[in-house]
């Protein structure tokens, strides 16, 4: 019998804020444990929730870009439970009213697009965060109340990889968006995998086990993949899958049961008579799209516009930081998009990593670096002149026109003196020239290195590959 | 509805993690016994089943939301001082996951 797995993914995004979502006590990552709180996180009695505007704003952004409908009525329940990693005895979530609804996302595989569903999004506030040690749990409140924003997709994917590249879609958007720092091994976007088996051509659904722990995107294939696996074999020997939750154990590459789920928790949902029904201002609406910053699949359309191909631009989207500097040379009036890439992902990428920077700590201007692009995209200079070249605008921040004459370096590209070179080298090498034409393709290379040698490395080397092909004829002419 | 026992109470005070004694449960049964009488109360009333909630007895919505400006917040040692029990700079508790909570942070 063939089985068709169905998956459901929800995240938990850890929105990017300054203070918590109904409270005021800041919220950063890696802070002294239980060093951001104020009364109400710990539950104080007679303190009160307050809506993070920040947070319903970044909420907004994330349900625009998944094409959500916005709720333009804020409303939140509690979820009841009594567990120490909430000390009031409950979440406030958003259980009926969700703040976004009926969305989707684009993802690729194998070149074909795919639209998943997003069920809602909803906001929240996340949990303590505890320490289990053998007999003991240890409690740090400072996550306690941090704004989340919880996304739950429809049953739409049927494989680990439409799961993962779900996921990664996810995180790019909210990353590119910047409410979010979308940092899986953080825990500042979290998901829980549902995987279930049906037959081929069944509509109803099978029994789902949950997957936690997914830490990074490569385990989420890894994990949606192994389950598939596990549930395919208990079916086919005529089992039944039972309802669990399991994790995914990175060392041996499977997921383990974590508990099994014999009845549903009943949290008693109702809504929070601490918070009246908000009304969001029109205005407030418009602002938050509008302030939205541009989206990874807005990239691709207009970095492939411009020449470059699909490679490079995923390379380039890896990172918001370098689209969003490429982007800004591109309106500098960059002449060649492609070589502007060169210059950016291959040497001063390779400068950023080798000495631990960022982008935004490099000397050179961006107006110097288009500079540079455009001085070896017209061939004024050659690539090795321009490693030189930027080698030293990196160390000084020196402008590279200015390096380019001081240096004397400006590529000769006039053919009557390239011509001039070439008949140089030509008269001083005539077994390469016989060589060239006894069909030994390697002489071509061995007589431009001349003729750059014999310029000190001015000769337009393409320039000069030409001339001396025009002047001794095709390899192998004289076999 | 299901009948409330002292058994199904017991339980209950079990499943949150405190002990009744024999007095305590008796009189939760009793307090039970009669909020169960007005739920029963309740039920009778025509029409009960369409009524929503009445969670704010006022239709009063409001647009305020909180500037995103944090304040500062307890120091680490006045925050841990609400806990009886600590282990450096984290507060302290018996083994707590449980097998049945959704929400358990492993």
């Amino acid at each position: 019998m063939e089985f068709e797995p169905v998956i459901g993914v929800e995240i938990h995004v850890e929105l990017k804020t300054k203070s918590k979502m109904f409270s005021s006590a800041p919220c950063s990552f890696g802070m002294e444990p239980n060093s951001e709180t104020v009364p109400f996180d710990l539950a104080f009695p007679g303190t009160l929730p307050v809506v993070n505007k920040e947070a319903v704003n970044f909420g907004i952004k994330i349900c625009t870009a998944l094409n959500m409908t916005i709720d333009r009525t804020l409303y939140f329940d509690r979820k009841n439970y009594f567990y120490p990693d909430l000390p009031k005895g409950y979440q406030i979530t958003q259980q009926f009213r969700p703040i976004g609804k009926d969305g989707s996302v684009l993802i690729t595989i194998d070149g074909e697009e795919r639209r998943i569903g997003v069920e809602q999004a909803h906001l929240e506030e996340d949990t303590a965060k505890q320490i289990h040690l053998n007999d003991i749990s240890l409690i740090n409140f400072n996550r306690c109340g941090t704004p989340l924003l919880e996304i739950v997709s429809r049953p739409d994917m049927h494989s680990g990889e439409e799961a993962m590249k779900y996921v990664e879609a996810i995180r790019e958007i909210v990353t590119y968006l910047g409410v979010s720092d979308g940092k899986m091994e953080n825990g500042s976007l979290r998901c829980d995998i549902n995987v279930s088996l049906r037959p081929k051509g069944e509509t109803r659904l099978g029994t789902k086990c949950e997957c936690k722990n997914l830490n990074t995107i490569q385990n989420i294939r890894a994990a949606v993949d192994y389950e598939i696996r596990r549930q395919t074999e208990i079916l086919l020997a005529g089992g039944k899958v039972e309802q669990e939750t399991r994790r995914y154990d990175e060392a041996n590459k499977k997921t383990v049961l974590m508990r099994k789920k014999t009845d549903a928790i009943d949290y008693k949902y109702f809504r929070e008579p601490n918070i009246v029904p908000i009304d969001l201002d029109e205005g407030f609406i418009y602002d938050c799209v509008h302030s939205m910053n541009k989206l990874p699949d807005q990239y691709r359309k207009e970095l492939s516009a411009r020449g470059l191909d699909s490679y490079q631009v995923e390379e380039l989207l890896k990172d918001r930081d370098f689209v969003v500097y490429f982007e800004e040379c591109l309106d500098l009036g960059v002449k060649n998009p492609t070589t502007l890439w060169n210059l950016l992902m291959v040497e001063i990428l390779g400068y950023l990593n080798k000495n631990s920077l960022s982008l935004k700590e490099i000397k050179p201007t961006k107006e110097q670096i288009v500079s540079l692009s455009d001085l070896l995209s017209t061939g004024k200079i050659n690539s090795k002149q321009g490693k030189d070249v930027l080698s030293e605008m990196l160390q000084d921040g020196n402008d590279p026109v200015k390096i380019v004459k001081e240096r004397g370096m400006e590529q000769i590209s006039d053919s009557s003196i390239v011509e001039q070179v070439v008949d140089d080298v030509l008269k001083q090498n005539a077994q390469s020239i016989a060589d060239w034409q006894k069909g030994k393709d390697r002489a071509l290379g061995y007589l431009v290195g001349q003729a750059m040698k014999l310029s000190k490395g001015k000769v337009n080397p393409g320039l000069a590959k030409e001339v001396i092909i025009a002047k001794i004829g095709p390899c192998g002419s004289k076999k | 509805m299901i009948k409330v026992t002292k058994a199904i109470i017991e339980e209950c005070a079990r499943n949150l993690m405190f002990d009744l004694s024999e007095g305590q449960a008796d009189l939760i049964l009793e307090d039970f016994s009669t909020v169960m009488a007005q739920i029963d109360f309740l039920k009778n009333i025509e029409g009960v089943d369409e009524a929503s909630e009445m969670t704010f007895p006022y239709k009063e919505h409001q647009k305020l939301l909180r500037e995103d400006k944090p304040v500062k917040p307890l120091k680490a040692k006045d925050a841990l001082n609400n806990s009886q029990t600590k282990l450096g700079d984290q507060i302290k508790l018996p083994k707590v996951v449980g097998n049945k909570h959704d929400q358990v942070d492993e």
